[in-house]
């Protein structure tokens, strides 16, 4: 509601009235200070509401004011509360009552006033200084003076002398300022010195001021620990300071004045002289108080890193007050002006600091002066990037690289970017780069790499699918932010007009120097020329035939044609290089690739080996870096996948695995790349294989005093043997087929036999008759291998394949001269190139089966194994091989047993003795070879059967000594699954429970301790098998190293029963039964069994018999006159009969 | 070898593997940008030396390949089949892989009669028993009136009497002259040819190798008319060797000419330019006992300085052309060498080596955009594989060695 002026009035008196009496009680202490408060107080609240809703005027106020006055007179007995109450009062009748009525005297009157409150008189003790609230507010109400001064009265301001009120005030306010620790009080300070000097017109009572203010000022910004200020003064104090300062220094006053006083026309506009009354405007003060500012502003920048934002919005914004105004009269201090604003806009980018930066770009672009100055700071920071980037300060190091980067911004804008400055600016990146490497080496160097075995290399597949670099330096978590910082500040490079000349020069340092400075610079190269996402400027869609092209390409090729010879260097000196060299030496290999694209193809001669060749680093990070390099490689070079790639470039993949054996490289990282090729390409690669595998013959010769070497060309031999057994029809075949040399048990020929028997024979004479009629000169058919089985092949039955294997194994007895057919042998077309080469792998493993190293050994053996297989299609070149390989293979089988059992005519500096696991091998390997060879081995099986027995006894006997221990320490129930186990298949016939303890001892067996063994099987003579014992057995018998010699024996034994055409009589054949029988009727061994049955199925029958037989004499069931089919006689004679 | 010092043995820098028999001839083709090959079974194998894979394969004869010379567009291939032959191998046909290139080795067993082959321009019945390869003369624009553009004159060993010489005009394929055996002397077979217009006469001037260790040259007397026969005068004869003489071969400049055998001895001859001697019977100039025998081909860098040497000792070894002095052994291949080629060392005037001229390179190209930017590095890139000084050899091993050596 509004209020007349009666109304007003209405209101204003009874309070005033009170209150005036009740202070004039006061004033004769007829009154209380609290009754007095209580009057004020009402006195206050008409007043404030009044003012709120403008119902007051001069004569008002003037009425008001009377019972104030009194108050105030009181001040010094009252307390600040009360003289809070009253200021405020005075504050709302100044602004609201007398407004522009307001009599100048009154004013200054009031000041004075206002001053003594706020400031206090020096009578006052100190426990009775004036509250923080009496201060501000009698602050506030200063302001509220000065505003309306300045409109009613100008000329109080302009008075100039020391005693002045505007004196006195700016001294009580920035003693306030300097001195209080309160915020309010700050603040309300702040505002009316703020006020006060917006009043002053008079530049050289302002001046008068500077000195004075500007100190105090500094003194208040500069940070210190006693008093804390917070953001809002701070922001306050430099609107102040970059007031005063603009208002005495500003350019246009200065000059202005210096036009104006006309006596300085003719000076240098630069130094205004300026000749006044009490001050001397002239250009020593000039310099005096520019120099003094320039110390003050050295102060005040120290805020630049403040917390707040608005603190440095503030600072910048004086800063930028201070170069756009006064540029000439301070000089002196625009550089640091400048230096501050570029901290300051690099600080953040992405507040309102933002537009700031732009602000300052276009300030100093429009001014050269400014450029040259901001030129100096960027050669300053370049000069001194690298000691930043030694010290640990984090933060100073993003700093300066902030400040290089935004300068540098600006600099590039100018578009006058001497080459002198780039090449600092390189050679410093460069430093700083190799000081940063250096520093987180010793982190790096901590990490364990755990070098990986070339066996994972070779499970090398597509699962790697990693698309882009590891970072290869500066990876440590400390070193992120500067890297990010130096990620901007090149990424910000790149793209200017600099970044040629700046790669150049760095590029130069790649090749000169060496070290840590070699990389920092090769990384830095990268990091010019690598463009993932190229930013795309205007002039792509514009379209502009602009002078500045783009010279990447050449740049790229030239980085890669310096790195290439790191790259192909680092494959010979492995050891000496920092692994991170070559790592960078791929990544511009692959940046080169990725620009030529396809047409990159050829260059694959020289690198893809080199890349390989790295996967087998030690390092874990460049393997995985090549790997990488891989896969880029592939996208680059648009092959499908990198498989594809390897498997196109395999020629030159073969070329450089080549021209490495042949220079006697012994480094295993040829052969492993070889490994890998042979298990990505297969059998594809083997026809290129001819000349590198003479190498590897070669290097095997010249280094066989490497196992490990030597291991490792066999493996590779190896996988070449798996790699063509694997496609055999591109490779070996050419339909050629697998002999089958497996006996089948015998079958009486029914009367259906014989006549498809001579069904067949007719068939095929008709048939052979039709062809002759045909091609009467073609006589091809007729003349093809006799053993050849096109019988089976075709229709022919079942039958007719053991007169054929017998009629083979005729023709095999005469292996002195497998080729009596040399005509045919010609007659055949040569063995293709793969052939030949398996046939030389073959060959090439006689001279090192005595190697002294058994895993050598082994590989070898084993290399045989899966090699026979393969080999044995071609019985013509097969056969001589057999007869080539097999006196290198037997020592490795009897080695263990004696030299003096063993065919000594073939061994010279045997090695120790072999490993079990090498004898496994030589039996698998001798087996294998009896699969392959069939009849061919019969005579040398003969040779060697003597031996075989002794050895085989040997480790049955130590066989069953593992049994019998195991047993005895298993105790009673273990020792009884033994012996069931023993008769598991027996036990077809009744009551035959006692019947191990018999088993054992008809083979001679060391008898176990029959005190200790009878009795437990007597107690459980009743139990009979339990699986779960079996199954223990054979684990336990499988654990064992003897018990693994013994199956692969058994295997053997079998394979020649089997397999060597051995007739069903004969002497090796019974004497394998004599030691077969004691276990083919074990679990688990039924093929044993089976292969006894096919053989010779009655001797197996007698034989069962006479164990049987001689059991039940012991248990006395049978009497002595049974005795006649004893032996192996007896067996034949049994089936002779039968 | 004592010259080499303690350098490392020389490494090739790559082996064209393919062939499955023996190579027998090598000769580089289209500036250095390929290299032909032929092997002991007919295969003809056109490599592309910047990517080193081959460009085109066929089988060319049905014996092995004696020689293999280049004129113009096309492949001249000499077998044992008696068959002279020239095919069209065009640059655009080699980039376009418009030829079949699956190389012998790849094709086990089949033999590639179905295959495509060149286009065959001349088939010829050329005597092919003495192993001796033709020698062909690209006939230059000088002199008489038959010699115009895009003709060829070919010399190879006479089928009937092999001391003899046959001379064959291509493209007209008809035989031109033929230069008897000395019947005085017996020389034995024609073992290696060459032949070339002297420099200075102009006239057509034939080197011959002989079984016995021979060697001669013969001048074409200049003619009256074109129907006239040709008259040939032997201007120089020299028996450098005691074994047949396996290659010879001429310097750019036609005044020498280098010679090797059987035995251990290379030859160095000078071929008279004028006033010849009564006595034509001229020692060689030089020569060098090597103590290696049998080296089976002798090859002439185009710029005159060194020469090659195949030898059966698996070796190739490198001469000085002033001194016949070794400066060189290379040994890569385990069995015998057959054949060696130099590329031609081009003096291409325009293009200096691309190295550090990046930035004169960057003017030159700055009017252009990435793309030809791209371009110039791409040439460049196969401009630095013709402009190296390819060495290759051929073995009994079906396998082509290259080395950049010198």
């Amino acid at each position: 509601m509004e209020y007349s002026k009666q109304q007003a009035f209405e209101k204003l008196r009874p309070p005033c009235v009170n209150l005036s009496s009740v202070a004039l009680k006061f004033r004769g202490q007829q009154a209380s200070i609290k009754n007095l408060l209580l009057a004020l107080e009402a006195a206050h609240a008409v007043i404030i509401d009044l003012g709120r809703h403008d119902a007051l005027d001069e004569k008002l106020a003037e009425y008001a004011f009377f019972p104030l006055s009194t108050v105030f007179n009181e001040s010094q007995k009252l307390s600040s509360h009360c003289l809070e109450l009253a200021v405020q009062c005075l504050q709302v009748l100044v602004s609201r009552g007398w407004r522009r009525k307001l009599q100048p005297e009154m004013g200054k009157q009031l000041l004075i006033l206002l001053s003594l409150l706020a400031g206090g008189s020096p009578t006052r003790s100190k426990d009775n200084a004036p509250s923080e609230e009496l201060v501000s507010t009698c602050f506030e109400c200063m302001s509220t003076l000065f505003d309306i001064l300045g409109q009613v009265a100008q000329h109080v301001f302009d008075e100039i002398g020391a005693k002045t009120i505007v004196d006195q005030s700016v001294y009580l306010l920035l003693e306030a300022l300097t001195g209080s620790p309160s915020e309010s009080v700050q603040l309300s300070a702040a505002n009316a010195l703020q006020s006060l000097l917006s009043k002053i017109s008079n530049r050289i009572l302002l001046a008068s001021l500077l000195p004075r203010t500007v100190s105090a000022l500094t003194k208040a910004l500069t940070p210190s620990t006693q008093i804390r200020r917070t953001h809002k003064v701070l922001v306050a104090l430099f609107e102040l300071l970059s007031h005063i300062l603009t208002d005495v220094l500003a350019d246009e006053v200065a000059l202005n004045e210096t036009a104006s006083s006309g006596s300085g026309s003719e000076v240098s506009m630069h130094r205004p002289e300026i000749a006044e009354a009490s001050l001397v405007l002239d250009d020593k003060w000039l310099k005096a108080t520019a120099s003094q500012v320039k110390l003050a502003l050295a102060n005040v920048v120290k805020l630049h890193n403040h917390d707040r934002q608005e603190v440095r919005h503030a600072l910048f914004k004086l800063c930028l007050a201070m170069c756009e105004r006064c540029l000439k009269t301070l000089s002196d201090s625009l550089q640091l002006n400048i230096e501050t604003m570029v901290m300051l806009a690099g600080r953040d980018g992405t507040d309102s600091l933002a537009q700031g930066k732009q602000l300052l770009k276009h300030l100093i672009l429009s001014n050269s002066e400014l450029m040259d100055l901001l030129r100096s700071s960027l050669d300053a920071w370049i000069i001194a990037l690298p000691r930043v980037m030694q010290g640990n300060d984090d933060r100073a190091k993003r700093q300066v690289l902030q400040q290089i980067s935004i300068a540098l911004q600006i600099v590039l804008e100018s578009g006058d970017a001497s080459d002198l400055l780039n090449d600092y600016l390189a050679s410093s990146l460069v430093q700083s780069v190799s000081i940063a490497v250096d520093g987180s080496q010793a982190v790096s160097l901590l990490r364990v790499s755990e070098a990986p075995s070339p066996t994972q290399m070779v499970q090398f597949q597509e699962q790697y699918h990693t698309r882009s670099f590891e970072p290869v330096i500066l990876d440590g978590k400390g070193s992120l932010n500067t890297l990010v910082e130096l990620h901007a500040l090149i990424s910000q490079m790149r793209n200017s007009s600099a970044s040629e000349s700046l790669t150049r020069s760095m590029m130069a340092r790649v090749g000169q120097s060496s070290g840590t400075q070699q990389l920092s610079s090769l990384w830095l190269c990268l990091m010019f020329l690598n463009r993932d996402n190229p930013s795309f400027s205007i002039s792509d869609f514009l379209d502009i035939p602009s002078e500045s092209y783009d010279t990447t390409p050449y740049l790229i090729s030239d980085l890669y044609s310096i790195t290439l010879p790191l790259l192909l260097g680092s494959t010979t000196t492995f050891s000496i290089y920092d692994w991170r060299i070559p790592a960078l030496a791929l990544e511009s290999t692959i940046l080169q690739a990725k620009q030529l694209g396809r047409s990159y193809r050829p260059e694959l001669i020289d690198t893809l080996y080199p890349i390989l060749f790295l996967l087998g680093s030690p390092e874990p990070r460049l393997q995985s870096h090549a790997m990488t390099a891989l896969n880029l490689l592939a996208l680059a070079c648009e092959y499908t996948n990198t498989s594809t790639m390897l498997v196109e470039n395999v020629d030159y993949l073969i070329n450089s695995i080549a021209l490495k054996l042949n220079t006697f490289d012994i480094s295993p990282q040829g052969p492993q790349v070889l490994l890998i090729l042979l298990r990505l390409c297969g059998a594809r690669l083997i026809p290129y294989l001819d000349d590198l595998i003479g190498s590897i013959f070669a290097a095997l010769e010249n280094f066989h005093g490497y196992p490990r070497l030597v291991e490792l060309l066999f493996d590779v031999l190896g996988v070449a043997v798996d790699e063509a057994a694997k496609n055999p029809a591109l490779a070996i075949t050419n339909g050629m087929e697998e002999p089958k040399h497996r006996k089948t048990a015998y079958q009486p020929s029914t009367m259906e036999d014989i006549l498809q028997d001579i069904r067949a024979h007719k068939e095929r004479k008709e048939r052979r008759d039709a062809e002759s009629l045909l091609q009467p000169g073609d006589d091809n058919a007729s003349q093809s291998a006799p053993h050849r089985p096109w019988t089976s092949n075709l229709d022919g039955p079942e039958t007719s394949k053991k007169d054929q294997e017998t009629q083979e194994a005729e023709f095999d007895e005469n292996e002195e001269q497998p080729f009596s057919q040399a005509a045919e042998e010609a007659k055949e077309s040569p063995l293709t190139k793969p052939h030949t080469l398996l046939l030389s792998i073959a060959r090439s493993t006689i001279p090192h089966l005595t190697s002294p190293s058994p895993p050598v050994r082994l590989t070898l053996l084993q290399l045989l194994t899966r090699i026979t297989q393969i080999l044995s299609r071609h019985e013509n070149s097969f056969l001589p091989l057999v007869n080539d390989i097999w006196p290198a293979i037997l020592p490795r089988l009897f080695s263990s047993a004696s030299k003096s059992t063993a065919n000594s005519g073939s061994e010279q500096g045997e090695p120790e003795q072999d490993p079990a696991y090498v004898t496994i091998a030589a039996a698998d390997t001798i087996a294998a070879i009896c699969v392959s060879a069939g009849g061919f081995m019969s005579g040398r099986i003969e040779s060697i059967f003597p031996s075989l027995e002794t050895l085989y006894r040997r480790i049955w006997s130590e066989v069953e000594q593992d049994r019998l221990r195991i047993a005895q320490h298993r105790g009673p129930v273990r020792r009884l699954a033994l012996s069931s186990a023993n008769d598991a298949a027996s036990l077809s016939s009744p009551g035959a429970n006692l019947k191990g303890t018999v088993d054992l001892r008809i083979v001679e067996s060391p008898p176990p301790d029959p005190g200790r063994t009878n009795a437990p099987i007597g107690s459980n003579s009743n139990s009979t098998t339990s699986t779960t014992h079996q199954l223990h057995i054979q684990t336990l018998t499988t654990q064992t190293q003897t018990s693994k010699i013994h199956t692969s024996l058994l295997n053997l034994l079998t394979t020649i029963l089997l397999h060597t055409s051995m007739p069903p009589i004969s002497e090796i054949g019974d004497a394998i039964l004599a030691l077969l029988s004691p276990i083919m009727d074990e679990p688990g061994r039924e093929h044993v069994r089976e292969a006894l049955e096919v053989w010779n199925a009655d001797a197996v029958w007698v034989v069962r018999e006479i164990r049987a037989m001689e059991r039940e004499m012991r248990e006395g069931r049978r009497t002595v006159g049974d005795w006649t089919l004893r032996g192996q006689g007896g067996a034949k004679k049994r089936r002779n009969g039968g | 070898m004592s010259s080499v010092g303690n350098l490392p043995p020389a490494t090739p820098a790559f082996i064209l593997r393919g062939h499955t028999a023996p190579v027998h001839a090598l000769q580089f083709y289209k500036q250095n940008a390929f290299l032909v090959s032929g092997d002991s079974e007919g295969w003809i194998v056109v490599w592309r030396l910047a990517s080193k894979r081959p460009a085109a394969c066929w089988q060319g004869h049905r014996g092995s390949v004696l020689g293999i010379k280049v004129w113009e567009n096309s492949v001249i291939t000499h077998g044992r089949d008696h068959k002279l032959r020239a095919w069209q191998v065009t640059e655009a046909s080699l980039e376009g892989d418009t030829l079949d290139a699956r190389l012998p080795a790849e094709e086990e067993g089949r033999h590639g009669t179905e295959r495509e082959q060149p286009w065959l321009l001349h088939s010829m019945d050329v005597s092919a028993l003495n192993f001796c390869a033709f020698a062909i003369c690209i006939a230059s624009n000088a002199g008489s009136a038959e010699d115009a553009e895009c003709q060829a004159i070919i010399a190879a060993p006479n089928a009937l009497d092999s001391g003899g010489i046959d001379f064959f005009h291509l493209p007209s394929e008809r035989r031109v002259s033929v230069l008897p055996a000395d019947p005085q002397v017996k020389t034995g077979m024609v073992m290696a040819l060459d032949l070339f217009h002297q420099p200075e006469t102009r006239l057509l001037t034939v080197v011959s190798g002989y079984e016995d260790g021979r060697t001669m040259v013969h001048q074409r007397k200049p003619m009256a008319s074109l129907e006239e026969n040709w008259k040939w005068e032997m201007i120089l004869v020299s028996r450098p060797h005691s074994q047949p003489v396996l290659s010879l071969d001429t310097l750019p400049s036609k005044d020498f000419y280098f010679t090797s055998s059987a035995d251990a001895v290379i030859g160095k001859l000078a071929i008279p330019t004028s006033n010849f001697d009564s006595d034509k019977n001229i020692k060689p100039v030089k020569t060098n006992n090597t103590k290696h025998a049998g080296q089976q081909d002798l090859t002439v860098r185009n710029d005159g300085k060194i020469f090659a040497t195949a030898g059966w000792d698996a070796r190739i070894r490198i001469y000085s052309t002033k001194t016949l002095e070794e400066l060189a052994v290379l040994k890569w291949h385990q069995d015998g060498c057959y054949s060696v080629a130099y590329a031609d060392t081009l003096s291409l005037g325009l293009h200096e080596m691309p190295s550090e001229a990046g930035q004169d390179q960057a003017l030159l190209a700055s009017r252009d955009s990435t793309n030809s930017a791209l371009e110039v590095i791409r040439q460049q890139r196969s401009l630095k594989a013709q402009m190296t000084h390819w060495l290759a050899a051929g073995g009994k091993d079906g396998k082509i060695s290259l080395w950049d050596i010198y």
